[in-house]
């Protein structure tokens, strides 16, 4: 028989294996109220909202303008709506119960959904992280920087930040690759639209007036819906909360960030739409659309300035890194939430194996992949669209489901008016969602 | 052995084999050691079956059916409560953190026994199969890995082990503690301990005793052997090899890198050192590879008293001393007796009159599954190893031939938890 355990040495032991992990605001912001605070809960959504306008964001927005000039510009305003709504559900679900989104479904819809959803994550994510490297590709190579050099310099210092970095220092570089959209409002206002036909478009909808065959034009409106609202940005959400720390006290602040982050990133997209649609569209793209976000920078450059084609290029490589960066470590968090397993940006390597391994593993293969020539980045474009068409229906039931649970969220659980709406927009969106799943796969439909 | 998975897939029967619905899940009462099943929720009830009914109501579990003791319109609702724990609600799927709050896995499935009239909570999955089962494809996931040629392990521990975290109805954790860990059966230390990280894995470790620690590293895998073995200083793991049955100790020297391995006896006790160096000239799969040195050999002639008495005055720590192998002056093995042979005697018998001269015997380089063979046909407990002047160089027991016969991880889902 053994002897009776030594517990001093135990207790030592126990004490010895690592330091306590810390929420995640500071002390000193912690005594502050107001903005001050604001400013300290500020991240996550601005984050992920941005990190919705990513490679391919900014390549349908192009298209949009130059396709249609300023006839699409009424989405925006019920696109922002749903995006905040969806949002908030999300945002309150990670303050409340201090869990990632699929930590909840794992816990409430059992272990087949979990494993479906993370299964469609890693994939989907694995795609959309290709793509978002190509992206980055395309636009340093508008600045003049070989592709090798670009894509491998951009997966080390993605890297290097998110492993050596600790979760404030990730968190600001990341909102600082956000600033890079700015980059498309001054260009917006260098090209100098006609305001007034601006304000008027943004608020009357002009159904499809140049004669696009309407189930093209109505894929294309979806596809606009579809690239604003996609599951890594709720899933990103929802765990940054909650590595966060943030905590019910600070909601309202939280509410402030996701909402402020989706008026932002709808500006962009706006004013995306602007640029393109007072110069492409006017100068021969109307009804025909580009066919990449580089080519509608480089089309900028006779029409506007070689710097509005910079600027442009600037934005999509904003866009590109902070999404190659949020991509890889959404699909991380997910797997680990699904499994169990530690996450978070506040652990050294040693901590959480699985979940720095699946970062780097990401990174690797999305940058790796490129440097082939030749991959088919249009048919994996499909193939992660089609992938995401399936998954936002199922993630939008699973987030009404929980926000409803009364359980989970006690008094803060939706409310019978907000539930009405969030039901009818994801009711909407799913529709759209699955709409927009069936002309990728059935291209015929919409031709 | 039963896992609430199967319970939540079960139709429910009442006394007339009329469906009364499908289980949904099952209410426990918190209690030490095992938490008791109490009650059980239904879905999919015809009209009248209340959702909620007594465990007492429930004859029998036999093949996924649940059938009960009464007619469906005779059973009577369960009184609930605010603070009822459900096991499928409240812990299934739950996080499992280690005392540092740091997360490890989560509750993939749950073991229940039936003990009595009780079906009690006794162990939680946490291993691949459990979530294979939930999907309802653990048979082929079994099928599959034996056709690859492994066997695919259970990793269940034992209720014991975790505290619920109590006070927040809303989320149950599960908590491994450190301090409760070195009061666990090895198996169970073993279990918890391949599922940590490096660094954690040496903590638990510095707080064994050498016994406990040679003991759980014994239970581990080889991979979880080699890399606690690699963070451990010498003098330590060198403690630990000692305190290992010798067998063990050369099976996971044979594993380490050469120069480790020869530090590592270096720094061993001499006696332990040698027995582990002779071991390890045995080629592995081979009787010699699976034999312990430590036996009891006593002198031919001696008398049943004095063999007694010489047994009380060695104290051999020899795995088995149920067999006693008679050598003579040169060594040679020319007999064996049993401890009961030995004891029942007549004190003055001597011993070469007790002993049985045929003595079933094996050499260094039987294969491992022959040596099993000849164990299972002559009922052995163990069977000496002989060179060619029939020296008898170690034994082989039982349970190390069966540990090499059978897959390690069946040998623990064997012992009850």
């Amino acid at each position: 028989m053994p002897p009776p355990p030594r517990t001093s040495a135990v207790r030592r032991a126990a004490r010895a294996v690592t330091p306590r992990r810390r929420s995640g605001a500071t002390a000193s912001s912690r005594r502050r109220g107001g903005l001050w605070r604001y400013l300290a809960i500020l991240g996550p959504g601005l984050i992920a909202a941005n990190a919705g306008n990513d490679a391919g964001g900014v390549f349908t927005y192009s298209n949009t303008g130059a396709k249609y000039g300023f006839s699409l510009l009424w989405t925006v305003i019920p696109t922002l709506i749903a995006l905040i709504v969806v949002q908030e559900m999300v945002a309150r679900l990670g303050v409340m119960t201090g869990k990632g989104l699929m930590d909840l479904i794992r816990e409430r819809f059992g272990v087949a959904w979990t494993l479906f959803a993370s299964l469609v994550v890693v994939v989907a994510n694995g795609g959309t992280t290709l793509a978002e490297f190509a992206g980055v590709a395309a636009a340093l190579g508008l600045l003049g920087v070989p592709i090798p050099v670009a894509v491998i310099g951009a997966a080390l210092m993605i890297g290097v930040i998110t492993l050596r970095g600790n979760r404030r220092l990730v968190e600001r570089i990341f909102l600082a690759l956000g600033l890079a959209f700015v980059s498309y409002i001054i260009t917006a206002i260098a090209v100098h639209p006609d305001w007034s036909a601006v304000a008027r478009d943004s608020v009357v909808p002009g159904l499809n007036p140049h004669g696009t065959p309407t189930n093209a034009y109505l894929a294309d409106v979806i596809a606009l819906l579809g690239t604003s609202i996609t599951p890594y940005m709720q899933l990103y959400l929802q765990s940054s909360i909650v590595d966060k720390g943030t905590t019910e006290k600070d909601y309202r602040y939280v509410v402030a960030d996701v909402v402020s982050g989706s008026i932002f990133a709808e500006m962009v997209a706006a004013f995306i739409i602007i640029t393109t649609g007072s110069t492409l569209f006017l100068h021969g793209a109307a009804g025909q659309g580009v066919d990449s976000a580089q080519t509608a920078a480089q089309a900028l450059a006779p029409l506007a300035g070689a710097h509005a084609s910079q600027l442009f290029a600037v934005g999509l490589l904003g866009a590109s890194l902070l999404a190659a960066a949020v991509l890889p470590l959404s699909t991380a968090f997910v797997v680990c939430e699904a499994f169990g397993a530690e996450r978070s940006l506040q652990n050294r390597f040693a901590e959480a194996r699985l979940f720095f391994t699946l970062l780097i593993g990401l990174l690797v293969l999305g940058a790796g992949i490129i440097l082939i020539p030749r991959v088919p980045l249009a048919g994996v474009a499909i193939g992660t669209q089609t992938l995401d068409g399936i998954l936002l229906p199922v993630l939008l039931v699973f987030i009404i489901l929980l926000a409803n649970d009364r359980r989970l969220l006690g008094r803060r659980c939706n409310g019978r008016i907000y539930n009405t709406v969030a039901v009818a927009l994801a009711t909407l969106l799913g529709l759209l969602s699955l709409f927009l799943l069936a002309s990728t796969l059935f291209p015929s439909l919409v031709r | 052995m039963n896992f609430l998975s199967d319970f939540l897939r079960a139709d429910a029967v009442d006394v007339y084999q009329k469906p009364v619905g499908t289980v949904r899940d099952l209410l426990v009462r918190m209690q030490e050691p095992y938490p008791v099943v109490t009650a059980v929720a239904l879905r999919r009830r015809p009209a009248g079956v209340p959702e909620v009914i007594d465990w007492s109501t429930v004859r029998a579990w036999v093949d996924r059916e649940l059938s009960l003791k009464l007619a469906a319109a005779a059973l009577t609702p369960y009184p609930r409560a605010q603070d009822d724990v459900w096991l499928s609600r409240d812990i299934l799927d739950k996080q499992i953190v280690d005392t540092d709050g740091r997360r490890l896995v989560r509750v993939n499935d749950l073991q229940l026994q039936a003990s009595d009239r009780d079906l009690l909570l006794v162990g939680v999955d946490i291993g691949a199969r459990g979530l294979l089962r939930r999907l309802n494809a653990e048979r082929l996931a079994r099928r599959l890995a034996r056709l690859a040629g492994g066997d695919f392990p259970q990793r269940l521990i034992s209720w014991d082990a975790v505290d619920p975290v109590q006070g927040d109805a809303r989320s149950m954790r599960l908590r491994i503690a450190h301090a409760k860990l070195a009061k666990l059966h090895p198996a169970d230390i073993a279990e918890i301990v391949g599922q940590l990280g490096g660094k954690d894995r040496a903590a638990i470790f510095a707080s064994l005793d050498d016994e406990t620690a040679a003991d759980t590293l014994e239970e581990s895998s080889d991979e979880v052997q080699t890399q606690i073995l690699a963070r451990l200083d010498d003098e330590r793991a060198a403690d630990i090899l000692e305190a290992m049955a010798p067998d063990e100790a050369a099976d996971l020297l044979a594993d380490l890198p050469e120069d480790r391995r020869e530090q590592l006896i270096a720094s061993m006790d001499e006696d332990d050192a040698e027995d582990v160096e002779d071991l390890l000239g045995y080629e592995e799969g081979t009787a010699g590879g699976m034999m312990t040195p430590d036996f009891v050999a006593i002198p031919t002639r001696l008398s049943a008293e004095g063999a007694i008495e010489y047994l009380r005055m060695r104290k051999p720590d020899a795995e088995t001393i149920y067999y006693l192998y008679v050598s003579d002056d040169d060594g040679r093995l020319i007999g064996v007796l049993s401890l009961r042979d030995l004891i029942v005697a007549d004190p003055q018998t001597p011993v070469s009159e007790l002993m049985i001269i045929r003595v079933i015997t094996v050499e260094p380089d039987t294969r491992t599954a022959d040596v099993a063979a000849v164990l299972a046909k002559y009922n052995l407990l163990a069977v000496p190893v002989v060179d060619g002047e029939r020296r008898i160089q170690g034994i082989v027991t039982i349970d190390d031939a069966l540990d090499k016969v059978m897959p390690a991880r069946l040998r623990r889902k064997a012992r009850a938890l």
